[in-house]
C-alpha cells in the first residue's frame, strides 16, 4: 500500500499535477492543462494536512522527469544567510539563488537550466552596497559564480574571462580603491564580455525594469538601487528577480534545443508559502501573470488558511475576484480560467490562484494507514480479543483525527505501540497517552503521542503574526481555551488567565490567529478542531495535579455564567447564543467540572411542569446544551459509574421522582454525547422510556417529548451527535 | 521497464526524432539485408534464385552469377537478346556451372560463354531464321542442383514466347551431368548438344537397331575413346611394355573412367607394368595424391615404360608430372599422355613447376613432357601439311577459313566488348562450333516449316542430317554427325606441353578412325 495518504488522486497519471507538469510520476507525457496563462496552485489545509509531504512527493516523483525546484520558505537558512549581509542579501534573493542552483543542477531531459538573467540581477544587487569595501563587494559578487551558465549563452567568452577579470579586479582593489562605484565597474565588465545573444536577453529582461526605458544597464542599476533602498522598492526588486529567473527557465524551454529536448513544464515548489518570503514570491508571480507576463513555470505553493491567505485579496474586492477552489474529492480537473476584464494593477491577485484543498482521509484510508503502521498483514496470528481492540483503536483514531493525515500517522504509531489489555476500558484518551518516539529525534525518550502532536501542529507552526512575547505562552493559552465555546467564553478565560501579564491577547485576536494557522472554525467550540481540542484539554488536565487546572477553568466559566445569570435583569441579558440561557451555560461547565447535582437541579427546576414559563422544546434544547459537556474521569466520575446512573442501576438519592428521572436522562444523554468511547446501545435504548416517563406528569408539550425521542433515536442509529457542529460532523 | 523505455526513447521531441530515425534506419537495413540471408528462395536475378548458398537458375538478361570474368560477355548476350526480343526467336540454353572457384576455371568459363555468344552473334546475322536467344543456366557447383535448373528449362521449353529448343554446354563429365542430359533428352525431349564433355557415357553407342541411350543427343567433341584412339593412332608403333596406365579410381567421374577404358586397349608386344591406381578426393583437390604419385613414380622408374597414360583430372596430372620429374631415374625421360581435359593443364602451372618438369637446366630434352589430345587447336589447320593451294583438302581449308573469320570478328571486337578472347584452350572454338551446329539444325528444321517455330522433335530429327551437304564447317573441324549424334572422325589435336617454351606445342592431328575425314564428310555406313 502506498503511503500517499489520500493524495493519490492529485498524483495520479491523469491527476492535476501530471496534467499541469505534462508528465506523469512515471515519466509519461500528458497533454498540458491550461496555458499559456497558468494559475498559481495553492495547496490549502491546516497543520498536519500533508501539504509539505505532497510537495516533497512531487519533487521526488515528478522531479525525476521535469525540473522541479523545491524551497521551504519557512526554513531559517534563508533568513540566516540574509542576515549575514543585510545590505546585499534578503531571504528572497537567497531563496531565488537556491531555486536557480536547483535548476542548474537538473540533469534530465534537455540538461541543466542556466539562469543568466537572474545572475546578472543578483550580481547587480551584490555589487550595490556603497558602504562595502571593494574586496567585500567582490566576494559578494563572486558568491554567485555557481550561477554562471556553463553553456554557450555567454558565447563561451564570459564564463572564464569574467571570473578571471573578477579575480584580477580583486587583486587590484585590495591595493587601491576604485575610482568608480563597484557596481559601475562590474556592469561595465559584464556588458563588455557578454555575447550578442546574452546582451539581447538582458535587454529584453532588464530593459523592462521600471525606469530602464529599454536600457538593461539602467535597469540593473535601478534594481540595485531599489534593493538598497529597502521597503517597497526592495520588494519590487525581489519580485523582478523572480521574474528574471522565470524568464531564464522559459528561455530554456523556448530555445530550439529546449523545444526539441525538453518536455512537460518546470515546477517551482514553495513550501510554507504563507510566510512573508513565500507571500512575496507568490505575489510576484501572480502580479506578473495578471499583467500578461506569462511563463510556463508551474508554481505550487502551500498555504494554511483556507482562503489561501489575506494577501490575495483587496479589501475593496467584491466576491467577483474569489479564487477558483477545487478539491480532489470533487473529481475531474479544476476548470480554471482567468476571468476576462479586470484592470491590471487593480485586480486582486486571487484571480490567478487555483486553491486546491488538501483532502482528508476517508475512514477506509485511515484503516489502511493504521494497518500499514501496525504491520498488519504480517502473519503473526491474532490474540483473542485483539480484533475487538483493533476496532476500538480504529474508531478512536477516526474520532480524534477527523481524517487529518498527520493525526492518523501519529496515532497509528501510537496504536502500533499500544497493547490493549481491556477493550472495554479503552477510551480515546488512552490512545493519546501512549508514549512513542519522535521520528525527528529517534534517540529521545518516548513521549505521549498527544505531546508530540501538539509539538507538530502547534508549537512548530506558530501563527506568523503572533507577537514574539506570546510565543512561550501560546500553547498554554490554547490549552485554557480548549474548554471555551465562543468568543465570550474565551475572553472571560483569557482575562483571568492572562491576569499577570502585560501583553495580553484578546480572544478574538486568538481566533484570528487560529484561522491564520489554518485551524477550522466551529460555531460551538472555540478550538474548532475536535482532535486539537482533545489534545489541549488533555494537556490542560495534566497541567496541574489530578486535573485541577481543567476543573478550575470549568468552574471559572461556571461561576462566571452563573453570576451573569443571577445578575442579569432583562431576559435578553440572560440569553446565551449557544446555550439558550446563561444558566444553562453555567450548568454545562458545572457538569464538566463534576457538579452533576447542580446540573440536575437546574434541569429539574426548569422542567415545564415546575417552571411554567418554559416550553418543552426549550427544555429539551437546554437538556442537550447542558449534556454535551465533556466528561473526564476523575473530574466527572468514571464512565462505568455514569453508565450505572444512566441505566438506573445506582439511582440518584432523594425522593423527587422527576429529579431522579431527569438525572437518569441527563446521564444517558451526557454519556452518549461524550464521544471519547464507543456508543453504548443500552444507554441510547433508555431515552424513549425516560422521555415518555417525563410525560407522566400533566405537562404541556408531551408531544414534543415523543417527537424528540424519535429524533434522538434516529440520530443514535447513525451514531451522530445529538447537537451537531462543524467539528463533530465526522463522527458516526 | 516500459516506463524506462518510454523515458529513454519517447519522452521528448528530440528522443522521438532520434528513435524514429534509428528505427527507420534499422528497418531499411533489415529490409535490405534480411531477405538475402533468411528464409526460403532468395532472389539473385531474374529467373535466378539462391539455393544452398548458390545462385542457380536460368538468366538471359545479363546477370553474371557473381563471376566477374563473364560480366562483359553476359552483358553482350543480354544486349543481343534485347535486340531480337521483338522478333520471332527460339531459345538456346547454355548449361554449365557458372560459379567456379579457381581463377583458372573462371577464365575457362569465360572462353566457353564467349564461344556461345560469338556463335549466337554470327548466327543471328547470317540471314537465317529463326533467330537465337541465348540464356545461361547455372546448375550449381558440379551440376549439384541440375534438377532444379532442368525444371526451369522445361518451363522455358513450354513457354511460347521463348521456345527453348536446344540445350548446350556441359563441360564436365559427371554423374549429375548424365542425369541432367538423361532427363532433358529422354523425358523432356529437348535436343541437347554436348560441346565440351568427352566421356563415353555421354554419348550414344553407334549401333544399328538399338534404342539410343539419349534421344536427340548430339556432340561436337569426340569421346574419350575416340580421342584415345586418335592418340593411339598418332603413337602408332608403341609396344605394350613401353606404356603404363595410371588411373584415378574416384567414383562417379565418367571422364576418368572412359579415359582409362580407352587407354586400356591392347597393344602389341610383351606386357608392360600393371595399371597404377590412385584415388583423389575430388576434381580440383589434390589431397594426398602427391605421396601416391611419388611411389608410383618409383615403380614406373623400375619398369621399361617410357610413355605413361594418365587417366585423371588436370590437377592431378600436374602433380603427377611434377612428382615423376622429381623421382631420380637415371636420366630416364617420360612422355605422359592424357585426355582432352588436360587442355587446361597449362593454367595450373607455375614457373617453379615448369622448371621441375624441365629437369636439369640446360638438358637437351626435358625429363617429362606431357602430351594430350586437345579437341581443337588454333594452329592445327595452319600447321598441318597436306597438299598445297587448291590441292589442300577441304577438311583443312574450310575450318581454317572459319577460324580466320571468327578471329577477325574478335580481333576487331565486332561483337562488342566480351572480355579478352583466347583460342589456345580450344574452348571458345568448341562451344562456338556447338552452337553453330544447333543453329544449322534449327535452320534446317525451320526451313521445312516456314513461319512457325519448329517443335523440339523436329530439331532433334535434324542431327543426322548434318553431314555431307549439310556438314558444319566448325572452327575445330568438320562436324558431321552420325545417326547416334556423334561427330564422325572429328580430328583431335595432339599437343605437347613443352617445359622449355612453356607453351602448348602442336604436334599434329590425330584421327580417331586412323585416317582423315572422307571427302565432303560423307559418313560411311558401319
Amino acid at each position: 500500500m502506498s503511503d500517499d495518504l489520500g493524495t493519490g488522486k492529485l498524483l495520479a497519471d491523469d491527476g492535476l499535477l501530471a496534467r499541469l507538469l505534462g508528465k506523469t510520476a512515471k515519466g509519461r507525457n500528458r497533454p498540458l492543462l491550461y496555458g499559456p496563462d497558468l494559475p498559481v496552485v495553492l495547496l490549502t489545509g491546516g497543520p498536519g494536512m500533508g501539504k509539505g509531504r505532497l510537495l516533497r512527493r512531487v519533487r521526488d516523483d515528478f522531479g525525476r522527469y521535469v525540473p522541479a525546484a523545491h524551497v521551504d520558505c519557512a526554513a531559517p537558512v534563508f533568513r540566516e544567510r540574509a542576515g549575514q549581509r543585510p545590505a546585499t542579501r534578503s531571504a528572497a534573493t537567497e531563496a531565488l539563488r537556491e531555486l536557480a542552483v536547483q535548476f542548474g543542477a537538473w540533469s534530465g531531459d534537455g540538461g541543466a537550466i542556466g539562469a543568466p538573467r537572474l545572475y546578472a540581477g543578483l550580481v547587480a544587487v551584490a555589487a550595490g552596497d556603497p558602504l562595502a569595501s571593494p574586496a567585500e563587494g567582490l566576494d559578494e559578487v563572486r558568491r554567485h559564480d555557481v550561477l554562471l551558465p556553463r553553456g554557450t549563452f555567454w558565447g563561451g567568452v564570459l564564463h572564464r574571462a569574467f571570473r578571471a577579470y573578477l579575480a584580477a579586479l580583486g587583486a587590484l582593489l585590495v591595493a587601491q580603491p576604485l575610482a568608480t562605484p563597484m557596481i559601475t565597474a562590474i556592469l561595465d565588465e559584464l556588458f563588455e564580455r557578454t555575447s550578442a545573444e546574452g546582451r539581447a536577453a538582458l535587454e529584453a529582461c532588464y530593459g523592462a525594469y521600471s525606469g530602464a526605458a529599454g536600457h538593461p544597464r539602467l535597469g540593473l542599476h535601478a534594481l540595485s538601487v531599489d534593493f538598497q533602498q529597502g521597503g517597497e522598492a526592495r520588494a519590487n526588486a525581489e519580485s523582478f528577480l523572480f521574474r528574471a529567473l522565470r524568464e531564464d527557465v522559459e528561455a530554456a524551454y523556448t530555445s530550439v534545443r529546449g523545444r526539441l529536448a525538453r518536455a512537460g513544464r518546470p515546477a517551482v515548489l514553495l513550501d510554507h508559502a504563507d510566510g512573508a518570503l513565500g507571500r512575496g514570491l507568490v505575489r510576484s508571480v501572480l502580479l506578473d501573470r495578471e499583467g500578461g507576463h506569462h511563463d510556463r513555470v508551474v508554481v505550487v505553493a502551500t498555504a494554511r488558511r483556507a482562503d489561501g491567505g489575506r494577501f490575495l485579496y483587496r479589501s475593496a474586492d467584491g466576491s467577483g475576484d474569489a479564487p477558483a477552489a477545487w478539491s480532489p474529492g470533487d473529481g475531474g480537473l479544476p476548470a480554471w480560467r482567468r476571468r476576462p476584464g479586470g484592470v491590471p494593477g487593480l485586480a486582486a491577485p486571487a484571480r490567478g490562484v487555483l486553491l486546491v484543498r488538501m483532502p482528508t482521509l476517508t475512514a477506509e484510508q485511515q484503516n489502511h494507514e493504521l494497518a500499514r503502521l501496525q504491520g498488519h498483514g504480517r502473519d503473526e496470528g491474532h490474540q483473542p480479543g485483539e480484533h475487538a481492540a483493533r476496532l476500538r483503536v480504529e474508531s478512536a483514531v477516526h474520532r480524534l483525527s477527523g481524517g487529518r493525515p498527520r493525526f492518523v500517522t501519529r496515532l497509528g504509531e501510537a496504536a502500533a505501540a499500544l497493547r490493549v489489555a481491556d477493550p472495554a476500558a479503552f477510551t480515546d484518551w488512552t490512545l493519546l497517552d501512549v508514549p512513542v518516539r519522535s521520528r525527528s529525534a529517534p534517540d529521545a525518550p518516548p513521549r505521549p503521542v498527544a505531546e508530540l502532536l501538539l509539538d507538530d501542529l502547534v508549537v512548530r507552526q506558530l501563527p506568523e503574526e503572533l507577537p514574539p512575547e506570546q510565543h512561550g505562552h501560546w500553547l498554554d493559552l490554547l490549552s485554557h481555551l480548549s474548554v471555551a465555546h465562543d468568543g465570550d467564553c474565551a475572553q472571560e478565560l483569557l482575562r483571568v488567565r492572562q491576569g499577570g501579564r502585560d501583553e495580553r491577547l484578546s480572544a478574538y485576536r486568538v481566533a484570528e490567529l487560529l484561522l491564520d494557522a489554518g485551524w477550522p472554525y466551529c460555531e460551538r467550540h472555540f478550538i474548532g478542531d475536535r482532535g486539537l481540542r482533545h489534545l489541549l484539554m488533555r494537556r490542560l488536565y495534566g497541567m496541574e495535579a489530578r486535573g485541577t487546572g481543567l476543573r478550575a477553568d470549568q468552574e471559572l466559566l461556571r461561576d462566571c455564567f452563573a453570576r451573569r445569570a443571577a445578575t442579569a435583569a432583562a431576559p435578553e441579558e440572560r440569553a446565551d447564543a449557544l446555550f439558550g440561557t446563561a444558566a444553562a451555560h453555567a450548568a454545562h461547565h458545572g457538569l464538566a467540572a463534576g457538579d452533576t447535582e447542580g446540573a440536575v437541579d437546574r434541569l429539574t427546576r426548569s422542567f415545564p411542569a415546575r417552571d411554567t414559563s418554559r416550553s418543552m422544546a426549550d427544555w429539551c434544547a437546554e437538556l442537550l446544551a447542558v449534556a454535551w459537556s465533556p466528561g473526564r474521569a476523575p473530574l466527572t466520575g468514571a464512565r462505568g459509574a455514569r453508565r450505572a446512573r444512566a441505566l438506573g442501576e445506582t439511582p440518584a438519592c432523594g425522593d423527587d421522582v422527576l429529579r431522579r428521572r431527569v438525572d437518569r436522562l441527563l446521564h444517558a444523554v451526557w454519556l452518549y454525547e461524550d464521544r471519547s468511547g464507543p456508543v453504548d446501545p443500552a444507554v441510547t435504548g433508555t431515552w424513549r422510556q425516560l422521555l415518555d416517563r417525563l410525560g407522566d406528569e400533566p405537562v404541556p408539550g408531551i408531544e414534543v417529548l415523543t417527537r424528540t425521542a424519535g429524533e434522538w433515536a434516529e440520530r443514535a442509529r447513525e451514531r451522530q451527535p445529538l447537537l451537531p457542529c462543524a467539528c463533530t460532523r465526522h463522527l458516526g | 521497464m516500459l516506463n524506462w523505455l518510454y523515458h529513454h526513447v519517447w519522452a521528448t521531441r528530440l528522443k522521438k526524432a532520434v528513435t524514429v530515425l534509428v528505427v527507420g534506419a534499422a528497418l531499411v537495413g533489415a529490409a535490405l539485408l534480411v531477405p538475402q540471408h533468411v528464409g526460403g528462395p532468395d532472389h539473385c536475378a531474374d529467373g535466378v534464385e539462391r539455393h544452398g548458398g548458390e545462385c542457380v537458375g536460368v538468366n538471359g538478361s545479363g546477370y553474371d552469377f557473381g563471376t566477374a570474368e563473364i560480366t562483359a560477355v553476359s552483358g553482350a548476350i543480354a544486349e543481343e537478346n534485347r535486340r531480337i526480343d521483338g522478333e520471332p526467336h527460339v531459345t538456346v540454353a547454355m548449361m554449365l556451372p557458372l560459379t567456379p572457384e579457381s581463377r583458372a576455371e573462371r577464365r575457362q568459363l569465360r572462353s566457353d560463354v564467349q564461344g556461345a555468344y560469338l556463335a549466337q552473334y554470327r548466327a543471328n546475322r547470317a540471314e537465317q531464321k529463326p533467330l537465337i536467344r541465348l540464356v545461361l543456366a547455372n546448375p550449381g557447383r558440379n551440376y549439384g542442383q541440375q534438377a532444379r535448373v532442368v525444371d526451369d528449362l522445361a518451363a522455358l521449353a513450354d513457354d511460347e514466347k521463348h521456345n527453348l529448343r536446344a540445350v548446350t554446354g556441359f563441360n564436365l563429365s559427371l554423374r549429375a551431368t548424365i542425369d541432367a542430359v538423361d532427363r532433358l533428352t529422354n523425358e523432356l525431349r529437348l535436343p541437347v548438344l554436348i560441346s565440351r564433355a568427352s566421356a563415353d557415357e555421354l554419348a550414344n553407342a553407334e549401333r544399328r537397331g538399338v534404342r539410343p541411350r539419349f534421344r536427340g543427343l548430339a556432340r561436337v567433341i569426340p569421346t574419350n575413346r575416340q580421342q584415345a584412339a586418335a592418340l593411339a593412332a598418332f603413337h602408332r608403333g608403341l609396344r605394350d611394355d613401353e606404356t603404363v596406365l595410371v588411373r584415378d579410381t574416384r567414383p562417379d567421374d565418367v571422364y576418368v573412367e572412359s579415359l582409362a577404358r580407352a587407354f586400356s586397349r591392347d597393344e602389341p608386344g610383351p606386357p608392360g607394368a600393371k595399371d597404377q591406381e590412385f584415388t583423389s578426393p575430388s576434381i580440383s583437390e589434390p589431397g594426398e595424391t602427391g605421396n601416391d604419385f611419388s611411389l608410383i613414380g618409383h615403380n614406373i622408374c623400375q619398369s621399361r615404360a617410357k610413355v605413361v597414360y594418365f587417366a585423371g583430372r588436370p590437377v592431378h596430372l600436374r602433380l603427377f608430372a611434377l612428382k615423376l620429374a622429381e623421382v631420380p631415374c637415371r636420366g630416364k625421360r617420360y612422355t605422359v599422355v592424357s585426355g582432352s581435359g588436360a587442355a587446361t593443364l597449362e593454367q595450373y602451372m607455375s614457373d617453379a613447376d615448369w622448371a621441375r618438369l624441365q629437369g636439369e637446366p640446360g638438358a637437351k630434352e626435358p625429363t617429362v613432357t606431357v602430351e594430350y589430345t586437345a579437341p581443337g587447336h588454333p594452329e592445327a589447320w595452319a600447321r598441318t601439311r597436306a597438299g598445297k593451294g587448291a590441292d589442300r583438302p577441304a577438311h583443312l581449308t574450310e575450318p581454317q577459313e572459319e577460324l580466320a573469320r571468327l578471329r577477325a570478328l574478335t580481333d576487331r571486337q565486332g561483337a562488342g566488348d566480351i572480355g579478352p578472347v583466347t583460342y589456345d584452350d580450344s574452348r571458345t572454338m568448341l562451344v562456338h562450333d556447338g552452337v553453330r551446329t544447333i543453329a544449322q539444325a534449327l535452320f534446317l528444321a525451320n526451313a521445312r516449316a516456314p513461319g512457325a517455330v519448329p517443335p523440339r522433335e523436329r530439331v532433334a530429327a535434324q542431327w543426322p542430317r548434318l553431314e555431307s551437304a549439310h556438314r558444319v564447317a566448325g572452327t575445330s573441324g568438320w562436324v558431321c554427325l552420325t545417326n547416334a549424334g556423334n561427330p564422325y572422325d572429328k580430328p583431335v589435336a595432339v599437343v605437347e606441353l613443352d617445359p622449355r617454351t612453356r607453351k602448348l606445342a602442336f604436334k599434329g592431328l590425330g584421327w580417331p578412325e586412323g585416317r582423315p575425314q572422307p571427302r565432303d564428310c560423307v559418313v560411311p555406313s558401319n
